[in-house]
Formats: C-alpha cells, sequence, structure tokens
C-alpha cells in the first residue's frame, strides 16, 4: 500500500494526470453533445420516416394488390439509445429496407456517404475517446513508472530497504491502476451521466447488462493496458526508451493496425460486388418466371390437383397462385444469398479479429457496438426482421388477390381496408447471450491480451528487480 | 561541412534499426498500393460487367426495333419499348486513383440509366460491403502520407539533437568547426527526406500501375500535396529539435501534434459541422419520392391529359397497350417536380459543411493534406457527388427523349436512340483543381516555413543555452 499511495502522490504532484484528466473531460463532453444530438436527429428521422410510410401506403386509393405489393413499404432501421455512446458501423449500413414484392432488397440509405472527406481520419463519439485517446492518456501516465524509479536509482534502493520484489510489484499495479482510473473516471462518468438524458427511442429490454458488459470490458481493457504499459516500463532502462515503445505500440495498435487488419481481411475473404450480389438476387427472384418449363408443370399439377382443365374453371385467381408459389420459390434462393454474403463477412471479420490479440483496440471496438446495439450483428438482425415482414405482407396482398381478384385477375382492385390491415415493421434485436456468442473470438481475444499483459507486466517487474538487485 | 554531415547522416541511417524500420515503412507503403490495386481492378470488372449486360440488352432491343422498324410485326406488344432503353453511366477510378481510395468505395461508381428509375432511387443496390470493415476506413497511400509518415518521421527524428544534448556529448560535438543549426537541419531534412521520398516513389509506382484514364498532372498535383504536407512536418521537428532537452520530451511532444493534428482536429470539426450543418434527411427525400408516386398514380389520369395538352403534336397509338409504362413514367415526372428543392437542399447543406471545413479546416494540416490529396485522386466526396449528379442530369435528358413516345404509347426511332451520346463522366479540369488545391498548398508549405525558420533561429541561439 505504501507503494502504491507514494505512486499515486507523484502521479498527482505532475499535474500531468490533472492535465490529461481535463483533456479527456472536455474530449468527452464534446462526444457526448455530440452523441447525442445525432442520437435525437435520428430517432426523430426514423419515426417521421415510418409515420410517412404509413401514411403513403394507407393513401393509395384503389389498386391492384400485386402493384401495391411493387409499391411495398420501407422498413426503418431503430437504434439502441446506446447509439449515442458508440455509433458503430451505424453510418456504413443501410437505414432502410424496400419489402417489395419478388426481390429481397439490401439494406439502402447509409448515413456515412453524406459524412465529407473529414470523418476518414478519425470521428468523435465516447467510446472512441475511451478506445483510442483513453489509452494514449494512460501510455502517458505510466510510461515512468518503473523505468523512473530504475532510471533515478530507486528501484535498487527499495529492494535493498527489504521491500519484497511481490510488494513493488502489486503496489506498482494498484498505484498505476488508481492513478489511469483517476484520469478516466471522470470521463467515464460523463459518458454515464450522457446515457441518463439520451432521448432517442425506448431502451433494449437487455439494457442493464448491456451497460454492465461495456463497463466491464472498458474496465478489462484499461487493466490489460495498464498491465502491458507497466510491463514495458520494467522492461526498458530508461523512461525515454519507456516513452518511446509506448507510444509506438499505440501508433500501431490504435491507429495503423485497424486498417491494414480490415483491408487484409477484405482481401483475403473478397466479398461479391455489388453488381454480382445483384445479379445474384436477380436470378433468386426469377427463378420461376424466368423457367417456363416449371411454370407449365406446376400448372399441370395445379390443375389436376383440382380436377380441372382451364386455370379459368379454379376457385381462385390462378395470377395470385403464381405470384404467390414464385414467392415460395425465390426464399430459399434469397436465403441462401445472404446467407452467403454473410459467410463471408463473418470470414472478414474473424480475419480481422486474429490481430485482436496484439491490437485489444480492435476486439473492444466491435464488442463496444455489439453491446450498444450498432454493429453488424444487429444491423444483420434489423434486415433479417425486413425480410420476415416482406414474405408477411407479399403473403397477405397475394393472398387478397387470391380469394377475391376471380377472373379479373391483375384488373381486380382493392382499397383502403386491405392497406390498413397491413401491419408496421417491428424489429427484432439480437438477445444479450446472441451478442456474446457471435463475438467470442473478440472476447477471448481481449482477455489473451490482458491475461498475456499481466503476465508480461509480472515477468518484467521481476526482471527489473533481479538485474538491480544485481547491480 | 554540410555535405560531410549529410553523408554521416546517411551513413547513420544505415545502422542500427533503421534500416529496418525504413524497409517496414516501405513494406506499408507497398501494401497500401496492393490493397487499392485489388480494390480498384475489383470495381473495373464490376463496371465493365455491368456495361457489357446493359449493352447486351440494348443489342437486342435495337435488334427487335429494327425488326419491326422495317416492318415485321413486332413479338409482343411490350418488345422495344421506350421505357426499357437504358445507358449505363460509369464513374471509371482515374489512375492516380490507386494513391486514394477516400470516398470513392463509399459512394455508387456505376448506375443503369433508365426511364423506369428517378433521381431518388437512380443509384440502388450498390450498398452491400462489410459495413464492420468499411467504417475502419481505407487503408491507401493517403492515409500512409497523412498518418504513418509523421509517426515514421517523430521516430527518426525525435532524437536529431536531444540524444546527444541528454548525454552531455552535444558540447564535444559543439566544439567542432560545426553549428548545431547545421547538425538539427541535415538531419531532420535528411531523415525526413528519405520518409517522403519512399512516399513519392510509391505515388509513381502507383500511378503507373493504376492504369486507366487519368494524367500526370494529377500525379503532379499529389505529389505537390504530399511535400507541403512534408514541410509541415519537417518544420515542426525542427522546432521541437531545437527546444526539447531529453528525447522523451521531443517524442511526447511531437506524438501529441500529431495526436492533435490527425485525429482530434479532424473528429471535432467533422462532429460539430455535422452537427451544426445537419444533412437533410434521405429517409425524408425517400418517403417524398414514395408520396410523389401514390400521388402520381391516383391522377395518372389527369396527368397523361395535361403531358398531351403540353404535347399537342402527340398522337396516342396502341390504346390496347395498358397504363404500365405511361404511369411509370409520369410518376417519376412528378417524383422529379416534387424532389427537386430537396435535392437543392442536400446540395445547399453539402456546400454550408465544406464551407465550414474549409474555413476551419486550416487550423489542422492533416485536414489540408487530406483534402489535397483526395482532391488529386479524384476520391473526394465532391467528384462522387459530381459523378451522381450528372448521371441525374443524363437521366433527365434521357427521361425527355422517351417521354413524348411512352405517353403517347408508341416506339421510339432507332435512329432517335441512336443518336442519344453515351454517359460521359465530365471530370474537373485540371486549372479548376488547382485553383481549389492552391490555398491548401500554400498555407501548408507557409507552415513549414514559418515552423523551419523557428526552428533554425532556436538553433541558433548561443550554444550554452542550447545545451
Amino acid at each position: 500500500m505504501p507503494i502504491a499511495a507514494n505512486d499515486l502522490r507523484l502521479h498527482l504532484r505532475n499535474r500531468t494526470l490533472l492535465l490529461l484528466a481535463v483533456m479527456l473531460f472536455a474530449l468527452m463532453a464534446g462526444g457526448i453533445w455530440t452523441g447525442l444530438e445525432r442520437a435525437k436527429a435520428n430517432a426523430r428521422e426514423r419515426t417521421a420516416a415510418a409515420a410517412a410510410d404509413r401514411s403513403t401506403w394507407d393513401a393509395q386509393g384503389e389498386r391492384n394488390p400485386h402493384s401495391a405489393a411493387h409499391f411495398s413499404r420501407y422498413a426503418f432501421k431503430s437504434t439502441s439509445p446506446l447509439a449515442f455512446f458508440d455509433p458503430g458501423v451505424l453510418d456504413h449500413a443501410g437505414l432502410a429496407v424496400g419489402m417489395e414484392a419478388h426481390d429481397s432488397n439490401p439494406a439502402t440509405i447509409r448515413r456515412a456517404e453524406e459524412a465529407g472527406d473529414l470523418s476518414d481520419l478519425a470521428a468523435l463519439s465516447p467510446a472512441w475517446i475511451l478506445q483510442s485517446a483513453a489509452p494514449l492518456a494512460l501510455f502517458v501516465i505510466l510510461f515512468g513508472s518503473i523505468a523512473g524509479e530504475r532510471e533515478n536509482g530507486t528501484l535498487r534502493q527499495m529492494l535493498s530497504a527489504g521491500v519484497s520484489p511481490r510488494r513493488i510489484r502489486y503496489g506498482k499495479i494498484a498505484g498505476g491502476a488508481i492513478a489511469v482510473a483517476l484520469a478516466i473516471s471522470p470521463a467515464a462518468l460523463l459518458a454515464a451521466a450522457g446515457g441518463m438524458h439520451v432521448d432517442a427511442g425506448p431502451w433494449p429490454s437487455d439494457a442493464q447488462f448491456r451497460v454492465l458488459a461495456l463497463v466491464v470490458l472498458y474496465a478489462i481493457y484499461f487493466l490489460g493496458l495498464a498491465a502491458f504499459a507497466l510491463g514495458v516500463s520494467a522492461m526498458s532502462v530508461t523512461r525515454r526508451q519507456a516513452l518511446i515503445l509506448l507510444l509506438g505500440a499505440w501508433a500501431l495498435g490504435v491507429a495503423i493496425a485497424p486498417r491494414i487488419a480490415a483491408s487484409l481481411a477484405a482481401a483475403l475473404h473478397p466479398a461479391p460486388t455489388a453488381v454480382e450480389f445483384a445479379s445474384t438476387l436477380s436470378a433468386a427472384s426469377g427463378l420461376y418466371w424466368n423457367d417456363e418449363e416449371m411454370q407449365a408443370r406446376k400448372k399441370e399439377e395445379l390443375l389436376s390437383a383440382y380436377g380441372v382443365t382451364d386455370v379459368s374453371d379454379l376457385p381462385f385467381s390462378y395470377e395470385a397462385w403464381q405470384l404467390n408459389l414464385s414467392e415460395e420459390i425465390s426464399h430459399p434462393a434469397f436465403d441462401e444469398a445472404y446467407r452467403d454474403l454473410d459467410s463471408i463477412f463473418r470470414r472478414q471479420e474473424r480475419a480481422a479479429s486474429l490481430l485482436s490479440i496484439f491490437s485489444p483496440t480492435m476486439a473492444v471496438s466491435r464488442l463496444s457496438a455489439a453491446f450498444s446495439g450498432t454493429d453488424r450483428l444487429h444491423h444483420k438482425a434489423f434486415q433479417e426482421s425486413a425480410e420476415t415482414h416482406r414474405r408477411l405482407i407479399v403473403k397477405q396482398l397475394n393472398d387478397d388477390m387470391l380469394n377475391n381478384a376471380g377472373a379479373a385477375g391483375y384488373s381486380y382492385v382493392a382499397d383502403d381496408a386491405l392497406w390498413k390491415s397491413v401491419p408496421d415493421f417491428t424489429q427484432a434485436s439480437p438477445a444479450f447471450i446472441a451478442i456474446i456468442n457471435a463475438h467470442l473470438g473478440e472476447i477471448s481475444a481481449l482477455l489473451i491480451f490482458t491475461f498475456g499483459a499481466f503476465v508480461f507486466c509480472a515477468v518484467a517487474v521481476d526482471r527489473a528487480q533481479r538485474l538491480e538487485a544485481g547491480k | 561541412m554540410s555535405m560531410t554531415l549529410l553523408a554521416a547522416e546517411l551513413r547513420a541511417l544505415l545502422r542500427g534499426a533503421r534500416p529496418l524500420m525504413l524497409l517496414m515503412f516501405c513494406l506499408i507503403c507497398a501494401g497500401s498500393l496492393l490493397a487499392q490495386f485489388v480494390s480498384i481492378t475489383k470495381m473495373r470488372t464490376a463496371n465493365a460487367a455491368l456495361s457489357a449486360k446493359i449493352e447486351g440488352g440494348m443489342a437486342e432491343w435495337r435488334h427487335t426495333l429494327k425488326k419491326i422498324e422495317e416492318g415485321q410485326a413486332a413479338p409482343s406488344p411490350y418488345a422495344a419499348r421506350p421505357m426499357d432503353v437504358a445507358v449505363p453511366a460509369i464513374l471509371e477510378p482515374i489512375n492516380v486513383g490507386m494513391l486514394a481510395a477516400g470516398r470513392r468505395d463509399l459512394h455508387p461508381a456505376s448506375t443503369t440509366l433508365s426511364p423506369w428509375r428517378n433521381s431518388v432511387n437512380l443509384f440502388a443496390e450498390y450498398e452491400i460491403s462489410n459495413p464492420s470493415i468499411s467504417f475502419i476506413g481505407p487503408f491507401d497511400l493517403a492515409f500512409v502520407s497523412i498518418v504513418v509518415a509523421p509517426l515514421f518521421l517523430i521516430a527518426l527524428v525525435f532524437d536529431a539533437l536531444a540524444g546527444e544534448r541528454a548525454q552531455g556529448t552535444l558540447r564535444l560535438i559543439l566544439l567542432q568547426p560545426v553549428s548545431a543549426r547545421a547538425i538539427g537541419l541535415v538531419r531532420v531534412i535528411s531523415r525526413a527526406g528519405i520518409v517522403w521520398a519512399i512516399v513519392l516513389v510509391a505515388s509513381v509506382i502507383g500511378t503507373l500501375v493504376g492504369g486507366g484514364p487519368g494524367s500526370a498532372h494529377r500525379l503532379l498535383l499529389w505529389c505537390a500535396g504530399v511535400v507541403a504536407y512534408g514541410a509541415f512536418w519537417i518544420g515542426l521537428c525542427l522546432v521541437v529539435v531545437a527546444i526539447a532537452r531529453r528525447p522523451e520530451t521531443a517524442a511526447g511532444a511531437l506524438v501529441a501534434v500529431w495526436a492533435v493534428v490527425v485525429f482530434a482536429a479532424p473528429a471535432i470539426l467533422a462532429s460539430a459541422t455535422e452537427t451544426v450543418y445537419p444533412p437533410p434527411s434521405r429517409l425524408a427525400y425517400l418517403s417524398e419520392m414514395r408520396a410523389a408516386q401514390v400521388e402520381a398514380n391516383r391522377n395518372a389520369d389527369q396527368l397523361t391529359r395535361e403531358f398531351l395538352v403540353d404535347h399537342p403534336e402527340l398522337t396516342v397509338a396502341d390504346e390496347n397497350l395498358t397504363a404500365y409504362y405511361e404511369q411509370a413514367y409520369l410518376a417519376n415526372l412528378e417524383v422529379e417536380r416534387r424532389t427537386e428543392p430537396t435535392l437543392a437542399k442536400f446540395e445547399a447543406s453539402r456546400a454550408a459543411r465544406n464551407d465550414v471545413a474549409e474555413k476551419w479546416g486550416i487550423l489542422s494540416p492533416a485536414i489540408l493534406a487530406q483534402r489535397l490529396l483526395y482532391l488529386s485522386a479524384g476520391a473526394d466526396a465532391a467528384r462522387q457527388f459530381q459523378f451522381q449528379s450528372q448521371a441525374r442530369q443524363r437521366l433527365a435528358e434521357l427521361s425527355a427523349l422517351v417521354g413524348p413516345s411512352v405517353v403517347a404509347r408508341q416506339r421510339i426511332s432507332l435512329q432517335e436512340i441512336n443518336d442519344f451520346a453515351p454517359f460521359q463522366f465530365e471530370d474537373r479540369q485540371f486549372r479548376d483543381l488547382v485553383t481549389d488545391a492552391a490555398p491548401s498548398i500554400a498555407l501548408l508549405l507557409l507552415y513549414g516555413f514559418a515552423l523551419g525558420l523557428i526552428g533554425l533561429r532556436l538553433l541558433s541561439r548561443h550554444p550554452e543555452r542550447l545545451l
């Protein structure tokens, strides 16, 4: 304890800690302000779009249900209020899905497109501050922690005064951890306070688990980084060497590695181009309509099942029956197309995760977005909910035509009653446990890094003590 | 003396960890070029496939129309209809595009101009990239030049004088007939020169490998941007080298400035401009389109009558053809009419944000450099929006061409379609690029020279003050 208290006193005395805490706090205040404004604007935009979609849909007047199914409705992505803290991939994933007949459309409208060139370098958000700026502050606080004692010869003095190596090790870790906590806590508490004022729709039912997970995630991240920094400090003979190594590690791990990893992952597992994917979807959509032989066979089977010789003798609209059949035939092909795409994306993410062992920032970034409800898994859940809803709407409209069109076929028109009976889109969100399962790779990488950092720290401190004792 | 110092310095660069560091930097540059080569090749293949697909369809369409014009019966009333005319609109990556992806991968690089489409839904189905990857940002030579190169420079120069100061050997060196100013200048310039020479060589190689359209002028502009940004860092390093008495102070100060210039300032400015000048809602834009479509469908008869009143030369034929084509066409006209003000709002909002970014961007050399590099490589958002705007304009021209035939339920003549020129992206003139880029280049050079002069002045102080 005296070692930890002494370390803390030194940190407080040189004012670096205070300066860094103030800088982080100021950055966090800016990040929270912009985060809250964005979250509020996004929620408002989504609510207005959903309301406009409902009223436009209901105001169609008399129309053929299949024509209406082509016009159809839009699903708009709702986002978790925690997006104010970590917008994750939100701006790079589509916000709306057109739930059209015959076509399983990918999500469209990405906010990132309207952002200017500036956003390519960095985007201010509370999560970004904790992931990128706070580690730099942490390294600046801790770089001289043990290297300074070695350089000044005070480590040798402590050892010769009979202080056990074990006490020195834990004392240094405790002192460093408290100093780091003092620098980061005000900013972290401000982020928590921001969460209480977020006005961006309802919180998810598992919000308490998500918030707790975020707290634990960042605590582990900072502990791991603190242990790493102390290890580097102990390995270094001088403060200079420690600082340079830590700054290099920060630049590589936080600024450079994520881009290289992402680029490498995309090159190793190339995704189809938009044109290729559109062509796959188009082929899936036309499975029935482009296959005349299948159409003839299905027609024969239908006529024979009903014991009639002509479609006009069927007790329902043959055209609507075809529409339903074509949808059912396309469904597995759509599922396969999106499953294949998802599999490529997962492989890309897994490849990028492998590098997380060396750059925990990447793992933390993905986990933070996942707990905040702004990662690709949540986007995928939105896309899947939209596809489920599309099938429901299209079937409802086709069924109406099937039962009511009779011989009129495509000339049949339905009215407002049908449009008003079409339900609004509701979005499913992945359960907390599903998030954990989907991110086991990142969780493992982070734990491996943290454990490795503690082992490295212990070995490095013991080594430094041995070397100093041997002098 | 300077030449002797320079030779000694270059020899020193080949010792210790420095060759390894420079090799690593070369590999990073090569990696960024490779990443963009893969990306551009993929984009070109996709563009070629789209063009081939559209042109294949149009060849068939023309063949059918030719037969009909020659007097053969149409295979179906729906064959070779004017609404089915399609023209590819492609934004080909230029050769310097190899050096910066910038905003290129986020925006559509191709589309099909078709009367079935309108300004709102002209660009569709291009947003399929993995958001987990794309949100991290591209790994390109622009990123290497703006973010990574300064770090390598810092790693090479932070102890240019501070190491000897801290060890007390600077006093001995200054006893020789050599000034601290000459040592500092030679060390910083030679070390920075190597880093920036690698970037410039990589830029030339990348452009040569990139192929495709483009010009040497753009590469020159790019190189000017790289050199101007390098000048800022050289100036800054000279100041820090002159002031810092300990290597860790020099490294800490340089990395702190780097973090502020490269990350904090752009992040704060981007967030502030977006919060103060939020872009109009694209969801609202979509809703506007849908409302216009519904209204047009409900008033199809009236819209048709109005169109025919405006075009008294038209006589309606093919009365048995369904109203499907003309309804879709007239709905698109209505969409264009109603969403035009929203489109203008988008442009005004972008212009407002650009103005703020330009005004405040002078505070961060990284922002200036990014603007320059993106501009030279054709990777800036403005160029992508320019393509979208030109594609919309060409779509309007195509729609105006086929419109009368669609509403009159007639077929358009083959001659009229053949006379319709293919889409050709009109890139900004080099003169305009230079006009845009010149203030940023001048400002970066000014920063560099001002800092350099301060640094040299500090290095020229009395040796006792330097020590």
